[in-house]
This record gives structure tokens, sequence and C-alpha cells, in this order.
């Protein structure tokens, strides 16, 4: 089945609404989809299915999922307690030509401009039919969050440009990681050493921390504030 | 055509009654106990110009009733026409029925009573050497003959209905119909604070109500010491006059017994001045509660017809609608300008403190014909009245920027005990939203009040009692406030106020909650979206036997919302008070039961309450479990936000329910109480 793209933000924030509370299997059935029984095995799963239940067009990897809104769609799997479960996969990174890209222009700017973050309740021993989805949260980072990806962008691909991939590990950067992509570990991409030669070299993506997006969802949910008076928790 | 089976072809079956009968007939709609002749008996000496009036009675009037006043007295020929049917002094023709200004004008009471009753009558007039004595029974001639007695009237009715068994049958017992006559003499003695007053039975006085100046003092005689601290003026003057008496909210009955209404003078029931005194009230009282006291109506000329029937206790407007605006708002008014709840320290105390308070000797307290007092004014004297509180009439100040939704977050939990505030602070207050509250009385057409936020304005925030009590300096005494009840407050203000811009504000669910509830419970809120949206409650169906919850208040915290779900569920289906019963149950059994007719039910009850009334309803107890509660420490912080938003709403001094949000303590008494000597 297929669903029409939505023509407004209003609209995509309407049938996310509308999808909140409701079971991946649920929606899986409205999709005639299957469910798998085990999601190591079928990554990506319930974000094609909710980008689909949403009506995103098919598209290219470096472009937002809703192109004509400039909207990017994030599935988050949660726990109950509001915390994020793992990191946020952004985007590819290009090893090769880092010295010609520029944060406005780059895909990691582009996919994070304006995100619509759908949570997943994800506990521990419950199927991934059973996991019920959250409540829609259209976020464009502010100017602290901004200020924060640019500057781990920057330290990111200034290492990358230096040829220091061998130093690069996931604990550079306060919002920003970048990592081997956990379905493509094994795969080479082009890159340059660190005296400037190209090389092939393990493909690496950004990753959004899962510290700054429990940030996001807290603040976005207005839980912040309410989760310092230890009266409400999420 | 039918003939009657047995009339006589010579004679009719009408026919014309004997007079005697007629009367009797005629007195059962103006004499239907002794207390309806008690009544009329007094309007006359109220229209004879008598300043005493005295009413002695045999077995609650059954057997005998005499009353005697000081009035002017009637002549002879007078006293003898006075028992004829319809002939009265007090009009001439119908033009003056609509601005009748004597009690009695229809020239029935004596002839009726004369006509089932032993009448004796004896009266003089000042000018006159002597009196008249006219003796009668039964509607027969009366006899009369010169007697020597005081100027004024004295009527003695015995064995009333005596020629009328039937209607002796319906007579209760002497208690009960002492007790509407007392009910009826309070009455006369509110209307007529001037009047001197005496009921005796069997030689026993019941009750003496000496003549006082004002409607303050013989309210609290009439009310008694429990009530009379707590009754406060009402005024109002639109195009219908109104004062009176009436309680505060904390103080209420379950009836309206308690509360007497008196149109020109008169007393009488209506459903239009109950309705706008209880309506003005509205969620300060629970449901089915009354508030106690006294309210009098003044009409302009031509406005009102006493003549709706014999017994003048029931009246008709011209315009109910305007009654109803009048009374709604003297009495809102009210509500609004007595905030502050004083209570009486010294002499209250119990065990620990005896030991200090002092005697009533020493501390006299004011004689209870003095307790009451002008609305907002100490009864006290050795306590400043309020109009000379600093800051009494300060101008408000509006300061939005203190009142967001975070700043009435509740506390930062952890500190312990009472927590000080390092610098004095005082809370400009945030205007109440103009709107039509929910008792349907503008605020901004509720004329302006005295300087209730300027008070509030000069408090200086002391600290946190008990966790549970604010308290404050306000320079002249201690003001304590119930931290429960007044966050209670702001919060369903908020609440009536968003109602009127869209709907509450709300916390959107990170992951939308599914709650359960019978398939009924579940069916019926998901049908009532009017009442869940306003409140912030955002609702889908999830399932038969549940609803998901995708927002919630934003008052509310996590936790609790499953029960207020349960709660609003209950509301709908049973129109449960306090949505105290389980949803899940209800819904249950109504489903194992006949679900048809659980939906009857339900739409009984929507039918008997508005959805505004239930919305409020639901708003007042969503307030309720919402409010930071006794127990939790608050931060000087959240105060701050507290109080500029307090300061801002009317009826600050009462928590939704009717319970006083706050108490002043004078410091005279507080002094009282550290040094007795």
């Amino acid at each position: 089945m297929l669903v029409a793209p939505p023509q407004s933000v209003a609209e995509l924030m309407e049938r996310g609404i509308q999808l909140s509370g409701r079971l991946v299997s649920d929606v899986a059935a409205d999709l005639d989809w299957q469910v798998p029984a085990d999601l190591r095995r079928a990554k990506g799963f319930i974000g094609r299915l909710l980008e689909t239940a949403l009506g995103a067009p098919e598209g290219n990897a470096q472009a937002p999922d809703f192109p004509a809104l400039g909207v990017e769609l994030k599935t988050i799997p949660i726990r109950a307690d509001g915390r994020p479960v793992e990191s946020t996969w952004v985007t590819r990174a290009s090893l090769h030509d880092a010295a010609e890209q520029r944060w406005e222009s780059s895909a990691v700017h582009a996919k994070l401009r304006c995100v619509l973050w759908i949570p997943v309740l994800t506990e521990p021993g419950v199927p991934p039919a059973d996991r019920r989805i959250g409540s829609p949260l259209l976020w464009r980072p502010d100017s602290v969050e901004e200020a924060m990806l640019r500057r781990d962008w920057h330290d990111l691909m200034e290492r990358i440009l230096h040829g220091e991939l061998a130093d690069l590990d996931a604990k550079v950067g306060d919002a920003l990681q970048l990592r081997p992509k956990g379905a493509t570990a094994q795969e080479r991409t082009h890159a340059v050493d660190i005296d400037g030669r190209p090389v092939m070299a393990q493909a690496r993506g950004f990753y959004l921390r899962a510290s700054f997006t429990r940030g996001v969802l807290l603040r976005g949910f207005g839980l912040a504030e309410r989760s310092t008076s230890a009266t409400v928790s999420p | 055509m039918v003939r009657p089976v047995n009339s006589s072809p010579t004679h009719g079956r009408i026919r014309q009654l004997d007079p005697a009968v007629a009367n009797q007939i005629a007195a059962g709609e103006v004499v239907e106990r002794p207390s309806s002749v008690v009544k009329e008996l007094i309007e006359n000496s109220l229209d004879a110009g008598a300043t005493q009036i005295t009413i002695r009675l045999q077995e609650g009037g059954r057997v005998g009733i005499q009353i005697i006043d000081d009035g002017h007295g009637m002549g002879p020929s007078d006293a003898h026409l006075a028992f004829a049917r319809h002939a009265t002094s007090k009009i001439v023709d119908a033009d003056e029925l609509m601005r009748i200004g004597t009690y009695g004008f229809r020239g029935e009471a004596l002839a009726s009573i004369l006509s089932v009753a032993r009448v004796v009558l004896c009266t003089r007039r000042a000018d006159d050497e002597l009196g008249v004595r006219l003796e009668g029974a039964g509607g027969c001639e009366l006899t009369a003959r010169a007697v020597s007695c005081p100027v004024g009237t004295d009527l003695r009715i015995d064995d009333l209905f005596f020629n009328v068994p039937a209607r002796q049958k319906f007579l209760r017992t002497a208690a009960t119909e002492l007790g509407h006559i007392i009910r009826l003499i309070d009455a006369v003695a509110l209307a007529h604070p001037g009047l001197r007053l005496e009921l005796t039975q069997g030689g026993r006085r019941i009750c003496l109500y000496p003549a006082v100046e004002g409607l303050a003092e013989r309210a609290a005689a009439v009310f008694g010491d429990e009530v009379a601290p707590h009754l406060y003026g009402v005024t109002g003057a639109e195009d219908y006059a109104v004062d009176g008496q009436l309680s505060a909210p904390s103080t209420h009955r379950g009836s309206a017994t308690g509360l007497i209404f008196l149109v020109d003078g008169r007393p009488v029931r209506d459903r239009t001045l109950q309705h706008a005194v209880v309506q003005a009230y509205g969620a300060l009282l629970s449901s089915r509660r009354f508030p106690v006291g006294v309210l009098r109506l003044r009409c302009p000329p031509g406005t009102v017809d006493v003549n709706v029937h014999p017994a003048k206790t029931e009246v008709r407007f011209v315009s109910s609608q305007a009654v109803h605006r009048a009374v709604g708002r003297a009495v809102r008014g009210m509500l609004i300008d007595t905030p502050w709840v004083e209570r009486e320290v010294v002499g209250e105390r119990s065990a620990p403190y005896d030991l200090h308070t002092p005697s009533p000797a020493s501390a006299p307290r004011a004689p209870r014909a003095s307790v009451r007092r002008p609305s907002g004014v100490s009864n006290r004297t050795n306590s400043p009245p309020h109009a000379t509180w600093r800051g009494g009439d300060a101008p408000r100040q509006p300061d939005r920027a203190s009142t967001s939704p975070a700043a009435l977050a509740p506390s930062s939990l952890g500190a312990a005990g009472l927590v000080p505030t390092a610098t004095p602070r005082s809370y400009a207050p945030t205007p109440s939203p103009l709107i039509d509250d929910e008792f349907g009385v503008s605020a901004r057409e509720v004329p302006a009040q005295t300087g209730w936020s300027g008070r509030m304005c000069d408090l200086r925030y002391v600290g946190q009692v008990g966790r549970r009590c604010l308290v404050f300096d306000d320079g002249d005494a201690m003001v304590l406030i119930d931290q429960h009840a007044a966050h209670e407050r702001v919060l369903l203000d908020r609440f009536v106020a968003a109602f009127q811009t869209g709907g509450f504000p709300r916390q959107r669910m990170l992951i939308p909650r599914v709650v359960p509830l019978g398939p009924t419970a579940s069916a019926a809120l998901l049908a009532q979206p009017e009442l869940t949206a306003p409140l912030g409650f955002e609702l889908a169906p999830a399932g038969e036997r549940a609803v998901m919850v995708r927002a919630f208040p934003d008052v509310l915290r996590l936790n609790q919302v499953d029960e207020e779900i349960r709660r609003l569920a209950s509301l709908v289906l049973n129109g449960d008070k306090d949505g105290t019963a389980d949803a899940r149950d209800a819904g249950d059994e109504a489903d194992a039961g006949d679900t048809t007719e659980a939906h009857d039910k339900t739409e009984a009850r929507d039918e008997g309450e508005t959805a505004a009334a239930r919305l409020a309803r639901a708003a007042a107890t969503l307030a309720c479990h919402a409010a930071v509660r006794a127990g939790e420490i608050v931060t000087a912080a959240w105060v701050d936000g507290l109080m500029p938003s307090l300061a801002g709403v009317d009826l600050a001094a009462y928590c939704p329910h009717g319970r006083p949000a706050l108490s002043r303590l004078p410091l005279d008494d507080i002094g009282r109480l550290l040094d007795p000597s």
C-alpha cells in the first residue's frame, strides 16, 4: 500500500500523531508488511516502515527523507524512562574530499536542519511487533545545538582531512561522532592517509550521540525542567 | 345529554354556598397552619407601626396564639370592619397592587382566621380613653364591649380549626409547628432589625430579639455564635438594591433553610434568588450544600408583584434576569472582597497553650452584637481595619513574565524544615483574565474591589512550616497560606482562563500511554472530547477496553495520568462527584450488566448537568490533584512563582472547594499569646 507524500509539515505532523501510541504490528498490518521477529537481520525495518506509513518518497541517501518539506525522519528507540537505546545514524561520511566540504552544504547539516523524531519504545524482551510508537517531535536545532554540531563536524572533518582515521574513534565529538556503520562494517571506501596518499579505509558514518538525542527529546517534550523537580519522570 | 342519576327534576345540583362555608374554604388558602396565622398577624402589627411585638403560643399555636403589639390600634368601627372579608385600610384600587407599601392588603386574614378559630381582640388607639374588645368564633357575629387596655392591639386565637376537623388532622406536632413559627420569627427579625420581637410558649421564652440598629447585629443574633463569625456583608446597588449577610463558603448546610430572602421586607421563597446565590458561590460550595444567611432585595416600584398567592410568600419579578444578575454580582462581590479569614487565636487554643491563654476577663472578646462588621473590617477593636493596611489600595501591577507555567512547577525537593528567604519580597499580582467565569459573572463587571491584591503585594515571605503552610509577614500580622489550597486556586484559575483560549497547556507523551478501562467507560470517555480536550488531554482509541493518552495537562505528573483518566471516565459514566469510583470497575459492571441502561444513565446525567458545569467540576478536581500537596517542601523560588498568580485571582482566600486557604493572625493576638499579662 502506498501512502501519498504529505503536502505540508503540519500534515506530516498530524500523520505522526495518528501513528503515535500504535504498535509496530498495527502499522505493518495497515501496509501489509510482515514484521521480522529479529531486527538484527533487518536493521532499519522500523525506520522504513514509518517512512512508508508517513508517505516518504523514495529518495537519495544525502537528502532529507521528505525533500519537498526539508524534513528528515528519524526513528529513535527509547526505554520507558525516555533514554535513547543507541546512537542515531545520520549519514555516511565522505572520507576522500574533506577539503571540499562545508558545513552549510554538508549532508549532515542537510539531514539535521529539520528532523521529525519518532521515538519507539524498545524494551528488552519485547518483540519488534509489540513495540509502541511514540509521539512525533519536529526538531530544528537551536543555536546552542547548531553550534555544537558544527563544532563537532569541523573537528571530525579536520581529522579526516589530515588522514587521522586510525586515531579517530567514537569518543571524539560531544554531539556528533564518527564510527563504522554497523550493517556495513566491512565495507571499504576511498580515504586519505596521514601523508595525504589515497587509501582504502573502513567506511564510516556520522552518528548523533544518545546523550545528545536524549537532551533533544527532553527539551522537545518539555521534560527538562519537569525532571529537575523530581516529580516527573518521562 | 346525560342526566345525573340522583338529580332532582326540580332543583339543580349547583347551589350557592353558605357564606360561613365559603369563608372556611377561603381560609384554607390564607390560614394553612399556626405559623400562617402568626405571619398574618405580625404583618398587621407591622402595618400598624408596631415597634414591639410579643407572640405567645400554646402547643406550637395549635391550642392558642396571642400577638401583642404597640401599634396604633383601631377604633371600634375599624375593629369591627377588620373582620369583614376584603375589608382593608391598605389599598383602594388595583393600581396600587404593584406599589404596595404595606405587608397586608388583601383584607382576608382576620376574616379567614375568625372563620376557623375562636378570636378575642382588644385594641385601643392612643387618643381613645377606652379600647374595644371583640370576641367571636367560627365566623359568627362578633360581640363587642368597651375595655380598658394598653395602646396597640392584643389578638388571641384559640382552638385553631376547631370547626374544621379535617384541617385539624393535618396539623403536625407542637414541636413541628413551633419550628415553623420560629423560622418565621427569625425572618421577620431579619427584615426589621429595629423591631423588638419576643416569642414564648407555655410561659417559657423561646427567643427574644431586642431592637438593634443594623442587619449585621440582627443576623448575628438570629444565626447564633456558630455561624455569626463567618457571616460577611453583601451589598449591591443596581436597579435592585441588594444587601445582606451571607456565610463564608466554609459555613454551609445541607438544605436552603438557612438561607432567608426578604423582598421589600417580606420573607419569600423564590427560586430565582436562591439560584442566583448558589450560582455565585459556584464551585466554592459542594453540590447540594447551601450558604447560610439573609439577603434583602429592595425593588423599584412596579417591578415586583407580591399578589401571587394569598400567603404572600411568593413574588413574581418583572425581570427575573435582572434580579438574578443583581444578586449574583452582589454575592460574588462579597466573596471576592472578603478574602481574609481571621482566626480567633486568643481563647481558642487548646491544651498546650492554655496556660498562656488570657482569661475571658483579661481578653474580652467582642460582644456578639458587635461580632458582625462591614465587609472586610475586623471585628476586633484592637485590630487595625483593612483600610489602614499598607498598600491596601495599591494598583495592580501586571507582571505576566513571572507567571509562566514553569514558575508554578512544584518545588525543587530536598531542603527540610523552615525554608527562609534571604530578602523581603513583595508580589505584584497577575491580573485574573477578564473572562466570563464559570459562574456566569464577568470579572470585568464585578465592581472594583478593595485592596486584596494590594495586601498580597505587601506580604513578605518568611518560610514554610510543617511542609504545609507558607508563612508571611504583612507588617501588622502573620499571614498563613495553605500551600495546597493556594496552588489549587491558581491552577483552577489557569484552567478557567485556558478554557477561553482553546484549552489548557498540554504535555505530549513521549510514548503515548494506554490506560485500561472498561469498554463502556472507554467509549464514553472518547465520546467526550469537549470535556477532555479543554483540560489538556488528547485521547485516542486503544482497542475496546482502553484509551490511549497522547497528551495530558502540563500541571499533572506522569504518574497521576492513569488515575485522572479513570476519574474522568467515572465522571462521564457515573457523574461521580469526586470521581472516586474506579471507572474500570464501573465500566466493567456496566458492561457486565445492561450496557444500554448504562448509556441511558449517562444520557440522563448529561441532561441534568450542563457540559460547562461538568467541565468546571472536572477542572476543579484536576487542579486539586495537580496542586502541590501538604508534605511537600517548596522553595522560596516556587513561592515567588505562586504569589503573583495568587494575588491576581479572585477568591484567592478559598480553595476551589470553599475551604479557607489563608488566615491572618494579628500581631496583637500573637502578643497576647506570648505575654498574657
